[in-house]
């Protein structure tokens, strides 16, 4: 937690700073109401605001140890509170175990890959009722949903549903 | 607002489109609601952009029943599952998930049902009591009170949203407000952070950046898990026992007062009611010690607290254009983009808006009511298919709705940047309500800032002294200094000192 707060301290001051940089770019007199109508006050005042907390994210990530410690605790009292599995019966044990083990980061790019393929190359360009199919089809292959056949199958029923429902029924523009 | 007001607009909905609306509504919201990975907040944004081209009332009347039956059908999951089917329903896991396995799973959720009934309609009543009476207050409310109080919006949220570390909320809050300045700012139509590029100069659209971060971040999170669930008990009883309701009446009075408040308190939503219901409900109960082992009472106390919340946070919506949680924020856009004007000045240009709400309320409380209690089994098959195959099915959904609005692929794509920021915030504990609600707060903010300062030629004083502002800064300063070291100090203080005086 200390780390990734680290990290994501600099993320924030990076932000604050390319905010605040490009509001200090805006024009600020050409108003006849001087500063206060300027386009970059706010932005401005909001960057500084979170430059501030970035930085005390930052600092404190590096020096109070003593709230980290008492956050684990916390963490640790919420977590017994939500898994408890009194029975043994063990029907919930898989749940909790997965979410302790590996962050599953494989997982997450393929997600992400691949939602990023259909929204950036697929959809748009093929239409419609290729792109989604492709994408739904290639998704559940990669993720054993089923064997080729049956994504193919579960693919095409899902764009020609969704096509169906959304441009006839309720006269969406699909892309 | 009379009672002759809500009845006539309650008969004028009775018209066989209107009442098909709500109940397939209700019907998709409580599938939302049970399907762990889809939030209300997504179900209400999806169905925003698909029911686009519908006639308003109609949309209306779609979103709030998704809205009811989203937060009531993530208790189905709750209890089969323990898995919360949305955030919302957390706290119904403790005790809903032990009465399943001790073989009353149908009876939980017959429970669940009616209180979720009662919690609707106590929001519902108090929806009608108290809009009209802030909407008063809402009139004497100009740029400066406006500015205030999306300051203190921003805080408190922060504060409630992310409670073991309000900073991470806040600088969430900051972040979506510093997001929503992108493109042509009101006063003179500069386009800021735009880049040069004229889909950036439109600024960024509400609903894509809500469907990605509650839907795609959602969908992200649910496929990282290697594990799909499986549904082991048996359904049987369903109807709950008037007994059963009765005993508890203090808690439901008391997990609908909370749930309407937490409503109202501006991006703090349901699930926050739900748990602040429960820890009252075990604080006052006579039997504590039943909680998390199948309590009825905190079942109850837990599905009243949500669904009362949804009323609450639609006081602020319709009186202050403030969202009250999460999916209200949605409604929010929802009613911008159909022209409808949510605010103060709603009374006077649409008077009879907060009685055509209340009665889709309650149409929508009374078909959740009757899907919750007669489609149970069918409805728990939806639970078993696979996530695999559900959750690209999920985004192609949202892909489709947010396109819809605006019919440009800058939305989807912002959508899924949205989806990633939104994921990796919440894995590292920084919610997104702040974000969200800053998004929204961000104009108005920037507004009547800029407005206050021109008006008094740059004079910051009427922020400091006028009576409303003085009220929310000291709210303001309440909530900060109770998270700072303070108290801790000022407590260590005279603790030494009543050592000294002993």
């Amino acid at each position: 937690m200390r780390k990734s707060d680290i990290i994501f301290g600099i993320i924030t001051i990076a932000i604050a700073g390319a905010f605040g940089v490009m509001s200090l770019m805006m024009p600020w007199h050409e108003s006849e109401w001087g500063v206060f109508a300027a386009p970059g006050l706010v932005p401005l005042i909001l960057s500084v605001l979170l430059l501030q907390t970035g930085l005390i994210l930052i600092l404190r990530a590096l020096y109070a140890k003593g709230f980290y410690r008492s956050l684990a605790e916390l963490t640790a009292k919420d977590t017994k509170i939500m898994e408890a599995d009194e029975d043994g019966t063990g029907a919930n044990k898989g749940q909790g175990e997965a979410m302790k083990s590996e962050p599953g980061w494989k997982r997450i790019s393929l997600t992400i890959g691949l939602a990023a393929v259909y929204v950036f190359l697929l959809l748009g360009r093929l239409p419609y009722l290729l792109s989604t199919g492709l994408f739904v089809s290639v998704f559940i292959f990669v993720f054993r949903g089923g064997g080729v056949i049956k994504s193919l199958l579960i693919g095409a029923a899902t764009s020609v549903g969704v096509w169906l429902v959304f441009e006839k029924v309720f006269l969406v523009v699909l892309p | 607002m009379s009672l002759s007001a809500f009845f006539s607009e309650f008969f004028k909905l009775m018209t066989p489109e209107t009442l098909f609306n709500a109940f397939w509504a209700t019907g998709f919201g409580i599938i939302i609601g049970m399907l762990p990975g889809l939030t209300a907040t997504m179900g209400v944004a999806l169905l925003t952009g698909l029911t686009f081209r519908f006639a308003t009332d109609q949309v209306i009347v779609i979103l709030i029943s998704v809205y009811v039956g989203s937060i009531y059908g993530g208790s189905r999951s709750a209890i089969l599952l323990n898995i919360p089917g949305t955030p919302a329903n957390a706290a119904t896991c403790l005790d809903g998930n032990p009465l399943a396995r001790q073989g009353k799973a149908g009876y939980a959720i017959g429970l669940a049902t009616v209180s979720s009934a009662i919690g609707t309609f106590f929001g519902l009543i108090c929806l009608a009591i108290f809009s009209p009476m802030l909407g008063d207050i809402a009139l004497s409310f100009k740029s400066w009170e406006f500015f205030v109080l999306a300051i203190f919006g921003i805080i408190i949220c922060g504060n409630l949203t992310a409670p073991k570390d309000p900073l991470k909320g806040w600088i969430a809050g900051i972040f979506g407000l510093l997001l929503s300045q992108i493109g042509q700012e009101s006063i003179q139509a500069y386009a800021r952070f735009s880049f040069g590029v004229v889909d950036m100069t439109g600024g960024l659209s509400l609903i894509p950046v809500l469907v990605g971060v509650y839907g795609v971040s959602e969908i992200i999170g649910v496929m990282k898990l290697p594990v799909d669930y499986t549904v082991r008990t048996k359904v049987a009883r369903i109807l709950p026992e008037m007994k059963d309701i009765f005993k508890y009446w203090k808690t439901i009075i008391r997990s609908g007062v909370i749930g309407v408040i937490v409503g109202a308190i501006p991006g703090v939503g349901e699930d926050t009611a739900a748990w602040i219901s429960y820890d009252f409900a075990k604080r006052g109960s006579k039997k504590p010690e039943e909680f998390g082992k199948g309590s009825y009472e905190g079942l109850i106390a837990s599905e009243t607290g949500n669904n009362a919340c949804i009323g609450g946070a639609i006081i602020p919506v319709l009186t202050l254009a403030i969202p009250g949680s999460a999916p209200a924020a949605v409604l929010l856009a929802a009613m911008w983009l159909h022209g409808i004007r949510p605010g103060p000045l709603l009374p006077i240009e649409q008077p009879q808006f907060i009685a055509t709400v209340t009665a889709i309320f309650f149409l929508a409380t009374l078909s959740m009511t009757i899907l919750g209690l007669s489609f149970v089994r069918p409805l728990v098959k939806v639970l078993q298919v696979p996530r695999n195959i559900l959750m690209p099915i999920i985004f192609t959904l949202c892909a489709v709705g947010s396109f819809a609005i605006n019919g440009r692929m800058f939305d989807v794509k912002l959508m899924l940047l949205f989806g990633v920021i939104g994921y990796f915030m919440r894995s590292n504990d920084f919610p997104a309500a702040p974000l969200v609600l800053g998004f929204i707060l961000g104009p108005m903010a920037d507004e009547n800032l800029r407005r206050a300062l021109i008006l008094r030629g740059g004079s910051i004083a009427p922020f400091f002294t006028r009576p409303i502002c003085l009220v929310l800064w000291a709210f303001t300063l309440l909530v900060i200094i109770s998270r700072s070291p303070l108290p801790g100090l000022i407590a260590r203080l005279i603790r030494k000192g009543t050592k000294k005086a002993a």
